[in-house]
């Protein structure tokens, strides 16, 4: 930071000496209909040790605009916040630097604002009563190619039984209520089973709310009767000081794990109990942390019927990864770079330290992808075994340690000179070349390649470097379209927008995609 | 359980605890005539909290401290305890925060502000919790109990909002401008009131500190920090400051808002092996303008030592350093069994020592002169020594709060354990207990002055401005080793507040 922020004030002096002016102007416009917005705050966050610190607010005036002069060198980030709408950041690239004395330099900006949506409204219990509830927005989005449930903004009611959920972007809502019964109601063994808005115990049968920019839906939800609950006990075998326990009903369609029922833990007896746990099949999980830093893992499927579940036993074990890293070589040519590890459920890794090797902590069981990030891109991944088995399209964890990993890279890769046709329609600016190869009912991501140089004839290009041989598919699309890539079924029908390409050692070779995948428009 | 007009509450839940932890296996639920009971309780001091719709969690014999209550005495001379809990109806505070522009301010933080006294002079506590305005720019706190409140927000206490600036801005030139901590007037809630109270915080500008670290050593990072000293701040964090230091020391603070603080500088010098902390500290009084060339010399630190005798083990003691400006210091590590406090700055402090129930202390000695309870000063570079002697010979005194003759339930006590009323020193502080009546325990042999007074109901007051305005009206009391001796302590009249 201090040098960072020397270096600004140093450069702020040499430009006011020179008479160099820096300007940033803009313009604040509500993203759908370009009308004017006057007094959005509009501030200015420099770069100082890896995060952006704010210098800067003003206030746009009433045509939108706004006006800083005298801006020092530096990235800095501009973020513009106005009630009732999204706020946006637009990261900015440093400025050249002065060239003489009479130069200025100007940035512009337009910065687009798009109304929020909000969902207001009460929760009452079934007798009109209000209730004392969480409520959570759930939607579905597609991270790393897979479609997944995603929790959104949560919030508690009041003790008039409403709620408020704002600063909502466009896009399609499922709301999940998880209610507690309070006082005399409460120390009974009753409990709210799961509850979706209108009327759902589940979420496929929940109705989702649709909201666009502007909207604000007012919804009323009246929860069921409590049903009958029971309690789920058990232990944890650790010498561990601190213990957290989890019990998520299953199937978990939700990416959060909202815990059900009421906790208790006995950190001396290692015991635990949640009362309040309603009819349905639960997964009970342990996480132990013990001095010095190791922790382990536990976790044990259990079907609460119409009794108490009781004498559960968790014995929780640091689960870890060992891995070697080597070129086929064998030479001792330092191999620099970091592994991770990826499952449906959670993404860990490690470093790879100067003798090649990789210890991968904490994880849980699952199949895993593994991920070797290699600096430098003229490695690619020759093959992955685990115990002498295939690991490269996934290694399966049980709950014992996994055999050791042997990662071998090879120099002899090949790569992938993606074109794009050239066309008369204007293309997204963030598009990027995505090579994807099969592996069993699954595509997986492999390389991808960004937008490079445009070429006389208006074509793009895109490289994509480090490939091992083999066979594969080519896409483009803008890097935040929510494309399920890894569903084989799902990508039948952008058949046409794909090229497949062999990909042979120490060669470039070059395929042409006839146009991006574009998704239509929402809102 | 029964409201304010004195009618039944039924189907509340109530629980009762003994020493923090839950006495009975399940609570008891208040039936239609408003009647609960708990049966088979050892004798002992318990808490009972009510859980129910219209008021949420409530402590019995509520104080204007939040979650604090009265205890209730069972067993003893008295047998089974009968008690009546009495809620009076919440009420609602709620309004909308706008900028100087009249645009709402959307998360800007709100909180509730109750008038207490703590540690020897009136202050505020925070009630119950800090809240975010909504898009709207709208508030609401419910299930809030009757009294006296003050509701305060448009800063923040880490984050800070800044005040945007209208117009074409001069980088080079700019003033920095937060919206200051804005509070409405104190009002009263009576029973089930709904109160709106809008804010509109203003926006003021902010000053740049800038000085130098004299004696830093070389290689060495440094933190300056400014520590806010006004009493109605109820957070004591510093807003958001930009700060920068080079490594010849010479530091830069950026938006600091009006107010006063105290500078504190801290640096590790590495002797041998060791890390030693060094650290300096000065009042800072920071107005509308920028303020220059402020020098601060780390090289001046002291180390204070307190050694204990008369204790099996040093578990459970607890020692701070209390600065005449205010600020606690913590002791920085364990040397030879003895708490050591590193890098204390020069100037005039106060030690402040607890011990555990079972012990107290009987004398303070800085090398060989009694000290217990007064200031003593520091000079730079100095290294003073201090024996703390403990004995497990302890008294105690049964205080009873008491207006014409009758005990009041849920009084405030202070106990004076060291210094004077003019310069207080430790203070022991709680509530009469449902008899009217708390026992101070763990005090070692001496004279000491008690006080009480109402904070609720009839009479009720905030507190004394300072010990010393009151210190005709104190019950003394002489405590010898071992004995438990009862006081009957008046409760201080309204028109004595000294507010």
């Amino acid at each position: 930071m201090r040098a960072l922020r020397f270096a600004i004030a140093t450069l702020t002096a040499v430009l006011l000496s020179s008479g160099a002016e820096r300007e940033l102007t803009g313009r604040v416009v509500d993203a759908n209909t370009g009308e004017p917005i006057a007094r959005a705050h509009v501030s200015i966050r420099f770069l100082q040790v890896g995060q952006f610190v704010p210098e800067v607010t003003l206030l746009s005036d009433a045509d939108g605009t706004f006006k800083v002069t005298n801006m020092p060198d530096g990235q800095y980030q501009v973020m513009c916040e106005k009630a009732g709408y999204l706020p946006v950041n637009q990261m900015m690239a440093p400025m050249p630097p002065a060239i003489q004395s009479d130069d200025k330099r100007a940035a512009t900006m337009v910065m687009k604002l798009t109304a929020q949506a909000a969902i207001q409204g009460t929760v009452v219990d079934d007798r009109d009563m209000p209730a004392n509830a969480m409520v959570q927005l759930v939607l579905q989005q597609v991270m790393n190619g897979r479609r997944q449930w995603q929790s959104g903004q949560a919030t508690g009611t009041d003790e008039t039984g409403s709620f408020r959920l704002f600063g909502l972007p466009t896009g399609r809502y499922y709301i999940s209520v998880s209610a507690r019964l309070s006082g005399a109601l409460g120390t009974k063994p009753l409990a709210y089973p799961p509850f979706y808005y209108p009327n759902a115990a589940d979420i496929a049968a929940a109705q989702p709310l649709d909201l666009k920019a502007g909207d604000e839906a007012e919804i009323k939800i009246k929860l069921p009767p409590p049903v009958p609950a029971y309690t789920v006990s058990g232990s944890v075998a650790t010498a561990g000081a601190s213990i957290g326990l989890t019990l998520v009903r299953q199937p978990s369609t939700h990416g959060f794990q909202q815990s059900a029922g009421d906790l208790r833990i006995d950190e001396k007896a290692k015991t635990f109990r949640f009362t309040h746990v309603t009819p349905g099949v639960y997964l009970v999980g342990a996480n132990v942390w013990q001095n010095p830093g190791s922790s382990g893992s536990a976790s044990a499927m259990v079907t609460v019927g119409n009794a108490d579940v009781s004498g559960i036993r968790l014995e929780p074990m640091d689960i870890s990864l060992d891995g070697t890293v080597r070129t086929e070589d064998n030479t001792t040519q330092r191999v620099a770079g970091f592994v991770s590890v990826q499952s449906e459920r959670m993404t860990n890794g490690a470093p790879v330290d100067g003798d090649g090797k990789f210890h991968i902590t904490n994880l849980q069981p699952g199949t895993y992808r593994i991920v070797p990030q290699i600096n430098g891109t003229q490695t690619c991944v020759r093959s992955i075994l685990s115990g002498g088995r295939d690991a490269h399209d996934g290694l399966t964890v049980a709950s014992a340690p996994p055999d050791p990993v042997d990662i071998v890279l090879s120099s002899h890769c090949g790569g992938v000179d993606v074109t794009l046709s050239p066309s008369d329609a204007a293309l997204p600016p963030n598009l990027t070349a995505y090579l994807l190869r099969k592996s069993g009912d699954e595509l997986i991501m492999e390389r991808q390649g960004f937008q490079g140089p445009r070429s006389g004839d208006g074509a793009q290009h895109f490289l994509i470097m480090g490939v091992a041989p083999g066979d594969y598919m080519v896409y483009v699309w803008p890097n935040d379209a929510p494309i399920e890539y890894t569903n084989a079924e799902y990508m039948r029908q952008f058949e046409s927008y794909g090229q497949k390409v062999t990909v042979s050692a120490d060669s470039q070779t070059p395929v042409t995609v006839d146009k991006p995948l574009l998704l239509p428009a929402k809102n | 359980m029964v409201d304010g007009a004195n009618q039944p509450i039924a189907g509340v839940a109530l629980t009762l605890e003994r020493n923090g932890q839950d006495a009975t296996k399940d609570p008891a639920i208040s039936d239609a005539q408003g009647r609960f009971a708990f049966s088979g309780l050892p004798a002992g001091d318990y808490r009972l909290w009510a859980e129910g719709s219209g008021f949420g969690s409530v402590p019995y014999g509520e104080t204007p401290e939040p979650g604090n209550g009265s205890s209730i005495r069972v067993g003893g001379e008295n047998g089974d305890k009968s008690v009546v809990f009495r809620i009076q109806p919440r009420g609602q505070i709620e309004g909308v925060i706008r900028d100087e522009f009249g645009d709402p301010m959307a998360s800007a933080p709100v909180f509730l502000v109750r008038p207490v006294w703590r540690e020897g002079r009136p202050t505020v506590t925070v009630y119950p919790h800090q809240k975010g305005t909504d898009d709207r720019g709208r508030y609401r706190f419910g299930n809030v109990a009757p009294g006296s409140y003050t509701v305060c927000g448009g800063d923040s206490g880490s984050q800070g909002l800044p005040a945007p600036v209208a117009g074409p801005v001069d980088f080079a030139t700019r003033v920095d401008r937060y919206y200051s901590r804005t509070c409405s007037r104190s009002f009263q809630l009576s029973p089930g009131q709904r109160s709106q109270i809008d804010l509109n915080p203003v926006a003021v500008a902010m000053a740049t500190v800038t000085g130098h670290i004299r004696n830093l050593p070389p290689q060495t990072g440094v933190s300056v920090t400014l520590l806010p000293q006004d009493a109605n701040q109820p957070f004591n964090q510093f807003p958001n400051a930009h700060l920068n230091v080079n490594n010849q020391g010479a530091f830069t603070i950026r938006a600091v808002p009006p107010g006063r603080y105290i500078l504190h500088a801290q640096t590790y010098a590495v002797v041998g092996a060791q890390n030693s902390l060094l650290a300096a500290e000065m009042p800072l009084e920071v107005g509308a303008s920028d303020i220059d060339g402020v020098e601060v010399d780390v090289g001046a630190q002291a180390t204070v030592d307190v050694a204990f005798h008369g204790a099996d083990d040093v578990q459970g003691m607890n020692v701070t350093l209390r600065a005449a400006g205010g600020g606690i210091r913590g002791f920085s590590q364990m040397k030879d069994g003895a708490f050591q406090f590193q890098g204390v700055p020069p100037g005039s402090y106060r030690l402040i020592v607890h011990t555990p129930d079972e012990s107290c202390v009987e004398s303070v000695k800085l090398g060989d002169t009694k000290i217990r309870g007064a200031g003593f000063s520091v000079a730079g570079g100095a290294a003073l020594h201090f024996d703390v002697a403990v004995t497990q010979t302890c008294g105690a005194v049964r205080v009873r709060a008491v207006r014409d003759g009758q005990a009041i339930p849920g009084a405030k006590v202070v106990l004076l354990v060291s210094g004077t009323p003019d310069d207080p020193g430790d203070l022991k502080e709680d509530f009469t207990d449902d008899e009217g009546e708390f026992t101070f325990t763990a005090l070692s042999p001496g004279h000491y002055l008690v006080w009480a007074w109402a904070v609720e109901g009839p009479g009720a007051i905030a507190g004394p401005a300072s010990l010393a305005a009151v210190e005709q009206k104190a019950a003394a009391v002489d405590v010898a080793a071992g004995d438990a001796v009862s006081v009957d302590v008046p409760l201080l009249p309204a028109e004595g507040s000294g507010q």
